[in-house]
């Protein structure tokens, strides 16, 4: 922390632009659009005018509530000063100590923690539900909260999980990692990238405010007509997948400036790591799909609040526009996803193997092909690429370490593997009219989605964090989490395509009493996978709070330009600009010994044992 | 590398243009986002037009004002023009602040005229399909508007401060706001033609 931020007194401290006042200006804004909404609203527009309640005065209540707390954590200053003609700047607050982490700070760094502690809390959350879900199937009949709140339970869990989580390695890992990885001092636009974790983190508060205003019945989807006849909770979702929108095409803007504008001098495309690629590809598709969804989202809030009819057949709408519009997002969501975490695997498989990536170009120009073919398939859910043998080529004749990291990769291409065959028989009609709204397709996506997100996502997590933190991870802690997880995941998720072949619809909280051994088998499962997080947590507290032994500068011996600076990262990367003279895969003999670049070395060279 | 070892601005030089290149290529990414958002109300408008549920996608006397509707259309395209010419004349050295001051007023009097034709519009959002794409599609094309305004009003401002500077000053982002007030003026365009004439 600097002098003179550390010398003032806490309540000093405490006053100015910072999450403090970002909350309590955030309330005052929610109360003040809640006010004028009470305001201007027409009685026609009043569900329960007895309740003085009006969806006017929600949705201008969550509207106002961002607005205000990015105005107390300090966004307002630079738009302002800009607006009275001063000059641009792109530093803010970046070497101001923990204070840093709780309002605007424009290192990429910082940004990058922050996104992992932020959706740290809202994963939590997320399988939270997960766990509440898999309570009340332990029974064939409702017996913890009732059908209502199931279904409010089961959309909070993924609805939370397909909005946070789609920045899940967007926002801590490339925000962190892709400047380093090309080399350069800062993201594009710095201020937007803060911006995108506190908008997200504004849209997880508003979407948890649901249980005050009666949840919502839709499931994460938000189908019409559903949509426009649910309750006030509803509208917490429209906001909730608004913002989630506006944050994910800011990030996926920055993102594809940093990566095309701001690259070091020899950092051709040629050279480019595959987790920018992945990077880029998933922004592509970020930038070009979530206007859609806000869009959408707001034809919504028009028809609840200025009584439009974009949705309703009556009134010369149709619910098939929402479907169509919701779908042109939600497919190629699947691949903002999935992309990066292809690129993870594809580090760390490089760097564990100690070989050169397979085919280098058939991946890049799969990940692109992926990512463009996901835009035309948005209406049937299609098998448009599963896995990629290429990657897994790369495996062959190598020197594998089965650290935890690769061990997270090699469960993450058997999850895959499952979900995109499962994903065959949801492509053909036949079969997809017995099992879509079943079981089998929860069992589908869940491995596509939680089989390739959130196992790549922990393999960043144990390849990363030693590099952001300093610190290194307990191993044995690790690998306990590691199969705790793959083995609960596949007892969880594989009987669920048996449930669903048996019958069993999602979303309801009833179902056949001969289907109840299965369920308390996945329900059991799920517990133990709830546990294996907690795992998690405790080889964080352990290892970060209590142990904190320091980790190598370069415990991987990667040729990655990450790897070679010092740990932790410096404020602004690096003294000069890199010049790269090489691939970033180019593994091979003689191995690479681990190199530490000290403290006040300048102009690092990115692969100073090539050659 | 050391944070102590340099002074700040040492760490944080870099190249002049380096902005320039972000803002050219953020500017046309944002293009391809508004581009988007919008298509999402051109799909809407043709997809319930050829639906035409209960035959209430456009009742009877569900017609904009056409004046307004023109008003509004040659303020913003007026406005945009006079702003690349803005655009244009400061790279050429030659005066160019009046100009751009001339279309922030012209585009902030097409919101004005806007807000007028909402006062005066004839029929309620609730009478159909038309009726809701009309205000959805116009309502958030102003805050676009609006926000493009902010940033051609960032220009002006910056430029009268430099007025009296020895050497001619360009704006940093002056051709951004200029392509992108462009494409939202022929976004415009194509909703008039749509919403208007169609």
């Amino acid at each position: 922390m600097n002098t003179a931020a550390a010398e003032r007194p806490l309540w000093r401290r405490l006053l100015g632009f910072n999450l403090l006042a970002g909350i309590v200006l955030g309330v005052a804004g929610f109360y003040f659009g809640w006010w004028l909404g009470h305001q201007i609203h027409a009685k026609s527009l009043a569900y329960f005018a007895d309740t003085n309640q009006n969806d006017v005065a929600l949705l201008l209540g969550y509207l106002f509530f961002p607005i205000g707390f990015v105005i107390g954590l300090g966004f307002a200053k630079y738009p302002l000063s800009r607006a009275l003609g001063r000059e641009p700047s792109h530093h803010e607050n970046e070497e101001g100590g923990l204070g840093r982490y709780f309002g605007v700070c424009t290192d990429h760094k910082v940004v990058g923690m922050q996104y992992m502690v932020g959706i740290g809390v809202f994963f939590f959350i997320g399988g939270l539900n997960a766990m509440l879900i898999r309570a009340e199937l332990l029974r064939p009949s409702p017996q913890l909260f009732g059908a209502g709140n199931y279904l409010t339970i089961v959309g909070l869990h993924g609805a939370m999980m397909m909005g946070v989580m789609s920045s899940a390695i967007l926002g801590p890992f490339a925000n962190y990692f892709v400047p380093l990885m090309i080399g350069a001092k800062r993201m594009a636009f710095p201020r937007i990238e803060a911006l995108t974790f506190w908008l997200l983190m504004a849209a997880g508060v508003i979407f948890v405010s649901t249980i005050f205003f009666g949840g919502f019945p839709t499931g994460w989807t938000g189908y019409a007509p559903l949509n426009d006849q649910a309750n006030f909770g509803f509208d917490s979702y429209i906001f909730f997948f608004a913002l989630v929108g506006l944050s994910m095409t800011l990030l996926g803007l920055n993102l594809i400036a940093t990566i095309v504008t701001m690259r070091a001098p020899g950092m051709t495309w040629g050279r480019l790591p595959m987790f920018c690629w992945g990077v880029l590809s998933t922004s592509g598709l970020m930038v070009l799909a979530a206007p859609v969804l806000i869009a959408a989202l707001l034809m919504v809030a028009f028809d609840r609040s200025l009584q439009t009819s974009f949705f309703l057949t009556s009134g010369g709408g149709s619910p098939y526009l929402f479907e169509n519009l919701f779908w042109f997002f939600g497919h190629p969501e699947v691949y903002v996803v999935l992309l990066p975490a292809m690129g993870i695997t594809a580090e760390i498989i490089t760097v564990h193997g100690r070989k050169k990536l397979f085919g280098y170009k058939t991946v890049l120009y799969t990940t692109i092909a992926t990512g463009i073919i996901s835009f035309f398939v948005w209406a049937h859910h299609q098998f448009v690429a599963g896995i990629d043998p290429r990657i897994m080529a790369t495996l062959w004749r190598a020197k594998i370490r089965y650290t935890v990291p690769m061990l997270f990769c090699l469960a993450w291409f058997f999850n895959f593997f499952i979900g995109g065959v499962s994903g065959f028989f949801l492509s053909d009609t036949p079969s997809d009219v017995s099992t879509h709204g079943s079981f089998f397709v929860m069992a589908h996506f869940h491995y596509t989605i939680m089989g390739g997100l959130i196992f790549a996502f922990f393999a960043a997590i144990y390849y990363w964090v030693p590099k952001m933190t300093g610190l290194r991870f307990n191993e044995r802690l690790a690998k306990i989490h590691f199969w705790t997880m793959f083995i609960a995941f596949n007892s969880t998720f594989g009987p669920l395509f048996a449930l669903g072949l048996m019958g069993m619809p999602r979303r309801v909280a009833t179902y056949a009493s001969n289907l109840q051994p299965l369920n308390i088998w996945v329900s059991v499962s799920a517990f133990v996978l709830g546990a294996s997080m907690l795992v998690f947590l405790a080889n964080v507290l352990y290892s970060m709070v209590i142990a904190r032994e320091p980790a190598e500068a370069n415990p991987w011996r990667s040729k990655s330009l990450e790897w070679q600076l010092p740990t932790p990262v410096p404020v602004h990367n690096f003294d000069r600009i890199p010049v790269f003279d090489a691939d970033p895969y180019d593994y091979g003999i003689p191995p690479v010994a681990p190199r530490h670049v000290p403290a006040g070395a300048s102009g690092v060279a990115p692969y100073p044992d090539r050659k | 590398m050391n944070e102590t070892a340099h002074t700040p601005d040492e760490a944080l030089a870099e190249p002049p243009e380096v902005q320039e290149r972000n803002l050219w290529l953020g500017v046309r990414v944002m293009a391809g986002v508004t581009i988007m958002f919008f298509l999402a109300f051109v799909f809407a408008y043709f997809y319930l037009r050829s639906l035409n549920n209960f035959d209430r996608w456009r009742p009877p006397s569900v017609d904009p004002p056409q004046a307004y509707g023109a008003a509004i259309v040659i303020l913003f395209v007026v406005s945009a023009a006079l702003f690349a010419y803005a655009d244009r004349a400061a790279r050429k050295a030659a005066a160019w602040l009046p100009a751009a001051g001339a279309a922030l007023a012209l585009g902030l009097a097409g919101c004005v005229v806007q807000a007028f034709e909402y006062a005066h519009l004839g029929f309620a959002p609730t009478r159909g399909g038309y009726a809701s794409v009309f205000l959805g599609w116009t309502l958030l094309f102003v805050l676009f508007v609006i926000f493009a305004m902010y940033w051609v009003e960032i220009t002006f401002a910056t430029g009268l401060r430099h007025r009296h500077d020895a050497e001619a000053y360009v704006p940093l982002g002056l051709d951004a706001a200029a392509f992108y007030w462009t494409l939202l003026a022929v976004i415009g365009v194509i909703a008039w033609g749509i919403l208007y004439l169609l």
